[in-house]
């Protein structure tokens, strides 16, 4: 029998849902409790010709991707610092541990009293993503091969050297794998915070305005937007990471 | 280069309750070749370990300064390969060697041990006979005052064994030359002295 595509399974996939989706909006038949994809996607057509909806999507976008490149930076640094230096990981580690395990709420009115909404989802994306980055940069250096690194040692090679070929490629996985879940984590958290300090011109004051107004379509549209700027920038980050993360951003015959 | 020799003061190695090497004594001269005989498991390797400062002895100590005073530089065949797996031939020699040698350099040498189109291959890909070749020209590209070699020639066939003896011959440079073998043709090969490890007991 012949055997069918994956993207028509994926479609035939995504199909069924919507049309679950569908279907269930027009049993409900209250636009206050469910709106169906179509009205969802109306909504959002209707938003995205506004320079509002644009705004607000650079609002915030621009600061969780800001919180989490910040985040991103300092988990690899302190990540490393830990891996290098145990007394540092040890005197690090039950502020990681802390900010592990505080509800973001609770940093989030934290937030509010330091530095006001404006800035509240770099601080919260930040918040949220630094301990994913620094466990897995620390577990990523923990896994490399001991025996090439012993290797490395006798034959005296440069640190610089060790890191681009040796700590790099045991590291990129788990990169991979930690920015895949922070991403989403950190949009997730950021435009629940602007949910609730009400940034002006943010995502988080349109979903906050919908609430508000028991507008569900302008709800499911956000959340639609929200959505797909998330994964688009997911794409991004991770194609940036695989061009300077995976072995290949070298010289034919070098290693850099 | 420097001459240096490997000074070995009462070395001793347990692993748990079990000796390793007891109490060894013995000094191997710079410039000159050593084949050091045991069967398995009597501390060839441990002892190579201690020598390159990957491990440290229970008692006793071992000295490779020159007599100028300076720390001998190490090269080595390490029992397994450890080679970069994601890496080519030619990225795994320049990872020791840096921009010493040119492409076409490395090129020339690296084709008399390996198949000429196996260059650019990730070393994943290499049989385990041709990963052995590749450490064996790593370490001895190297630029270092003593060669360690543990069981280099485990799984090459006769004919690439020679063509490794001839390239270590000629490329050894003077270097003191250690070789952990349990074939004794090899010491002729080469040209070694052999050295017994003493029982443990």
């Amino acid at each position: 029998m012949h055997k069918l595509p994956d993207w028509f399974k994926k479609a035939a996939v995504l199909l069924f849902w919507l049309l679950l989706w569908q279907i269930s909006s027009l049993l409900i038949h209250n636009r206050i409790l469910l709106v169906g994809p179509f009205e969802t996607l109306r909504t959002l057509c209707g938003q995205i010709v506004t320079p509002s909806f644009w705004r607000a999507v650079c609002f915030s976008a621009g600061r969780i991707s800001l919180g989490f490149m910040l985040a991103f930076f300092s988990g690899l640094l302190t990540g490393s610092l830990s891996y290098r230096k145990s007394s540092f990981g040890s005197f690090w580690a039950p502020l990681i541990q802390s900010v592990k395990s505080i509800p973001v709420a609770c940093f989030v009115i934290l937030a509010l009293i330091w530095t006001g909404a404006a800035n509240l989802s770099i601080f919260i994306s930040f918040l949220v993503v630094y301990p994913i980055i620094h466990t897995n940069t620390l577990e990523g250096l923990k896994s490399t091969d001991p025996l090439l690194l012993e290797m490395a040692k006798v034959f005296r090679v440069p640190f610089h050297r060790k890191a681009l070929c040796i700590y790099r490629l045991s590291l990129y996985p788990y990169l991979v794998s930690a920015c895949k879940t922070a991403l989403g984590m950190g949009f997730k958290s950021g435009i629940a915070a602007e949910v609730i300090g009400v940034p002006d011109g943010s995502i988080g004051e349109g979903l906050y305005r919908a609430k508000i107004y028991l507008s569900t379509p302008e709800l499911f549209s956000w959340t639609l937007a929200i959505i797909l700027v998330s994964a688009a920038l997911e794409k991004l980050f991770l194609l940036l990471l695989k061009m300077i993360g995976q072995k290949g951003g070298q010289k034919k015959d070098g290693t850099g | 280069m420097v001459q240096a020799n490997i000074i070995l003061s009462h070395v001793t190695k347990y692993y748990g309750e079990n000796p390793v090497l007891c109490d060894l004594n013995f000094t191997f001269q710079g410039g000159k070749s050593y084949c050091v005989m045991a069967p398995s498991g009597s501390g060839k390797t441990t002892l190579f370990k201690i020598i390159m400062g990957l491990e440290k002895p229970d008692g006793g100590a071992v000295s490779t300064i020159s007599r100028e005073g300076v720390s001998a530089r190490i090269s080595a065949v390490f029992q397994e390969d450890r080679l970069l797996p994601g890496y080519s031939a030619l990225e795994n020699i320049r990872f020791v060697t840096g921009k010493q040698f040119s492409n076409e350099e490395l090129r020339c040498l690296l084709s008399r041990l390996l198949p000429e189109d196996s260059l650019h291959k990730p070393v994943s890909e290499f049989s385990g006979g041709m990963k052995r070749r590749l450490s064996i020209l790593r370490a001895l590209l190297v630029p270092s005052d003593i060669l360690l070699m543990d069981e280099p020639f485990a799984g090459l066939d006769f004919e690439t064994k020679q063509a490794a003896v001839r390239l270590i011959l000629e490329l050894r440079a003077g270097r003191l030359l250690l070789l952990s073998t349990h074939a004794a043709e090899d010491a002729s090969l080469l040209g070694a002295e052999i050295f017994r490890l003493p029982s443990k007991r």
